[in-house]
């Protein structure tokens, strides 16, 4: 087996020559502008997510904000696991936050492939800048907005509705409809956003495949189909792995859109989290709440991870 | 090599940026620090004008020193556009003490009092309300007022029943700023007079005026609006002396929601909702949804604050419908108006047993003392917030907002937990306060603070989303009364609301 040198090139495979401390150092030297611009970024990633992971020992103690807080061992996460609002809160937040994932990607990769086909630049631009506006608009401004749209009342859509003859709808007060119009809400709020990545991967296909594609007899969806999508794929798992890892951090969005008729089908675990510790100052069953929430992320981030590695031959996470 | 200088400025102004937006958030605490600081410098010739007149009442009085400086948390009154700053100042000039004040946004007040606990920044004086005032006390979070209240002058100048309303097991942990507000029920005066209808003085007739509102006046889109079903003080007429919430009757504390007379409630709003009495959005409505449906003039009845918001109510009202009348009801013979549960200033048990002396001492007894500090935290700074004009204090305008006048700035002077002494401050009331302010003086009832047990505080989060989510759909008819008594039965005793009780009840 032949070794290799230094620097040397195998298959695409650059590996680094080894470099002493010293050398390491005079690298560190050259490069010290990057760490000088890193350095702000590396200090709040260590004060804001490192640090506070310390904070888990909470829960297992019993500790409210007047009191030092005891060792419970295990005591509050049995009391979540033998709470039936805690696993009401568990189900609401998996398929919310699953069906909206879903929901997210289709039309993200969606509305990408349309606005990619539009030949008109200024167009185009126009088309992203409108489809990105609602991710910068607040949850409570969206909120207000959509409750004043929705109200059987006085909204348009039930002005709409009675109209054609229906009768009013409560939206947001009915269990089956808060639900559709949360997903809708969401799809409106951040399908726009979605597609950017999408786009910047549909700009960097090859457009002598479409051309050659042309030329076979492809036709228009079949180009869509065939190249575009496949050409597309590593990044839309890579997207889904990302997401995934927020898939349980659902909170705004629910929480401004809860109303009492509908507070036992929406309530997620974030809101759940909320009520204990505010309502009744119990930041040792919250943060067990809190805590078995990252682990599940983490067991489907590992899982989505293990996946990609079978189907693609790699992983993200490495 | 001038590349490489601008790539080193670059990488300096980023770093710089990101590092200046990073402490951003602090800020605004600093630029409070160099004004409060400022302050103190200008006003070290403090007057000795409250010491005379605390020294003054007893020569064998215990000689209380004044404190350097007071932490205090606030989330109403006085803003900062308000002149805020000249009032404080005002405060630091007639006492000599600094009040190193924090203003809370309202919604985050008590999240961040509670993290103030947590990390150990509490602040010395802050107010509590009624629901978290027992939590407070239960934890040993702030200190027991009641030796140094009866020892003081106040006691004895306050009525006997706001004493008993805000103690815990007979013990006092915080003090009025005012005497709290009373829910009171308005009507539109103008469309009984179109219909010649008397005002109501039973539920029966209650309804029918709705019903007519509903059917005869064009305008009328809305019978009666509220925020949500859960207040019985904002649906009284529904209600009847029903508790949503634990109550204490005839000594006892009962869990209301289980009651009888919480199922009869349940089942009028029901009925009201049907018949399209109700405002068909209630249960997602907010106070200022409400206010707004009111003001635009398309409400028939609304319950609301008694007092300054009777006088905002008729003025907003006017302003968009020409010749309308807020007018303020008598409750309804099964009705029972009710006043909010009261909240009060604290003092953190993590100050000493002398700096709790001082603060009692120089700043809440002076709030009350029916003269100079009163005056200063009822209308504010002389020339800045109000004029002399015969024997009445005259509100000047507004600083942030001219076309309104400052009324109150700390302790609304019409609800004082006791009345000035000095007699050239009257202040004038409007009409339209005092009248519904003289309804819920004659007929409204003060609610007792419910103390705290364990048991309880472990389930609330757990209860109050169950009770919610029954009421709710008992009122909009997705569950008969009889389903919604019977899933609350099942889900007391899940929670265990038996030992909640016996906590209670101290058995």
């Amino acid at each position: 087996m032949k070794l290799l040198n230094k620097g040397e090139r195998v298959k695409n495979t650059y590996v680094p020559p080894k470099k002493s401390f010293k050398q390491k150092m005079i690298d560190v030297y050259h490069y010290r502008w990057f760490y000088l611009m890193f350095f702000p970024v590396f200090t709040s990633l260590l004060v804001f997510h490192y640090f506070p992971i310390y904070g888990i020992k909470y829960a297992f103690t019993d500790y409210t904000p007047f009191t030092e807080p005891t060792f419970v061992g295990f005591a509050n996460f049995e009391y979540l696991f033998s709470s039936k609002r805690f696993w009401q809160a568990f189900r609401n937040t998996i398929e919310l936050s699953f069906i909206k994932l879903v929901l997210g990607m289709v039309f993200s990769v969606g509305l990408a492939l349309l606005i990619d086909e539009v030949r008109s630049v200024n167009f185009r631009k126009l088309t992203q800048t409108i489809v990105y506006i609602p991710h910068f608009i607040s949850w409570v401004v969206v909120a207000s907005i959509f409750t004043l749209f929705l109200s059987p009342q006085s909204g348009m859509v039930n002005a709409i509705l009675t109209a054609l003859g229906h009768e009013p709808i409560y939206f947001l007060a009915s269990d089956s409809w808060w639900r559709v119009v949360f997903y809708l809400l969401n799809l409106w709020k951040e399908t726009g956003w979605g597609t950017i990545i999408y786009i910047a991967a549909l700009a960097g296909v090859d457009q002598e495949m479409y051309e050659a594609a042309t030329i076979d007899g492809a036709g228009h969806l079949q180009r869509v189909w065939y190249i575009s999508i496949p050409a597309i794929s590593v990044t839309i798992l890579t997207v889904f792995i990302l997401n995934l890892a927020k898939v349980l951090n659902l909170f705004d969005s629910v929480f401004v859109l809860q109303n009492d008729s509908v507070i036992k089908s929406s309530d997620v675990i974030g809101t759940y989290v909320y009520r204990l510790g505010i309502t009744s100052a119990d930041y040792g069953v919250s943060t067990a709440a809190g805590l078995f929430k990252s682990v599940i992320s983490l067991v489907l981030i590992t899982i989505a991870n293990w996946l990609s590695k079978k189907i693609k031959g790699e992983g993200i996470l490495g | 090599m001038r590349r490489k200088v601008t790539s080193k400025v670059m990488a300096v102004v980023c770093a710089s940026a990101m590092v200046v937006s990073a402490v951003g958030c602090g800020a605004a605490d600093t630029t409070t620090e160099v004004a409060d600081t400022k302050t103190q410098e200008t006003t070290t010739q403090a007057s000795e004008t409250v010491e005379s007149t605390v020294a003054a009442e007893s020569t064998e009085e215990k000689v209380v020193e004044k404190p350097d400086s007071i932490t205090w948390w606030t989330h109403d009154g006085l803003n900062e556009e308000n002149g805020a700053e000249q009032w404080f100042a005002e405060y630091e000039n007639l006492t000599g003490i600094h009040l190193d004040h924090q203003f809370i946004p309202n919604n985050e007040y008590y999240d961040k009092l509670k993290l103030a606990f947590a990390s150990d920044e509490v602040p010395e004086v802050f107010d509590l309300n009624g629901a978290n005032l027992a939590l407070y006390a239960s934890q040993g979070a702030i200190r027991d007022l009641t030796d140094l209240l009866k020892s003081s002058g106040l006691y004895e100048k306050v009525d006997p029943s706001i004493w008993d309303a805000i103690a815990i097991d007979g013990k006092i942990y915080a003090i009025p700023k005012e005497i709290p507000s009373a829910a009171v029920t308005y009507v539109r005066g103008d469309w009984l007079e179109r219909l010649g209808m008397d005002v109501p003085t039973n539920y029966d007739e209650f309804l029918e005026m709705i019903r007519r509102f509903k059917e005869e006046i064009p305008e009328c889109e809305i019978g009666l609006t509220a925020p949500g079903v859960k207040s019985e003080m904002n649906l009284p007429e529904f209600y009847q002396g029903a508790h949503y919430g634990f109550a204490k009757v005839n000594g006892e504390w009962i869990d209301g929601f289980a009651q009888p007379e919480m199922a009869e409630a349940m089942q009028r709003l029901q009925d009201a909702y049907k018949e399209g009495l109700l405002d068909m959005e209630i249960i997602t409505n907010t106070t200022s949804t409400c206010r707004d449906a009111w003001y635009e003039g398309k409400v028939g009845v609304f319950n609301y604050w008694s007092g300054k918001w009777g006088g905002t109510l008729q003025d907003r009202l006017v302003a968009n419908n020409e010749g309308a009348v807020a007018l303020a009801i008598e409750p309804v013979d099964e009705a029972q108006y009710l006043y909010a549960t009261l909240s009060g200033l604290c003092i953190s048990s993590k100050v000493s047993d002398e700096k709790a002396e001082q603060i009692f001492k120089y700043f809440i007894e002076y709030m009350h003392d029916g003269g100079e500090g009163q005056v200063l935290f009822q209308s504010g700074v002389e020339g800045v917030h109000w004029e002399q004009d015969g024997d009445t204090v005259k509100p000047l305008p507004n600083l942030a907002d001219p076309s309104a006048v400052t009324t109150s700035v700390w302790i609304t002077p019409w609800l004082a937990i006791s009345p000035l002494e000095v007699t050239d401050k009257k202040t004038e009331v409007a009409e339209a306060v005092s009248k519904s302010l003289a309804i819920t003086d004659a007929t409204a009832s003060q609610v007792a603070i419910t103390p705290v047990s364990t048991t309880l505080n472990k389930i609330t989060s757990d209860l109050e989303l169950e009770k919610a989510d029954i009421l709710a759909k008992v009122v909009m008819g997705e569950l008969t009364v009889e389903e919604g008594v019977a899933a609350y039965a099942e889900v007391a005793d899940e929670l265990n609301v038996e030992q909640v009780l016996k906590e209670l009840n101290g058995k």
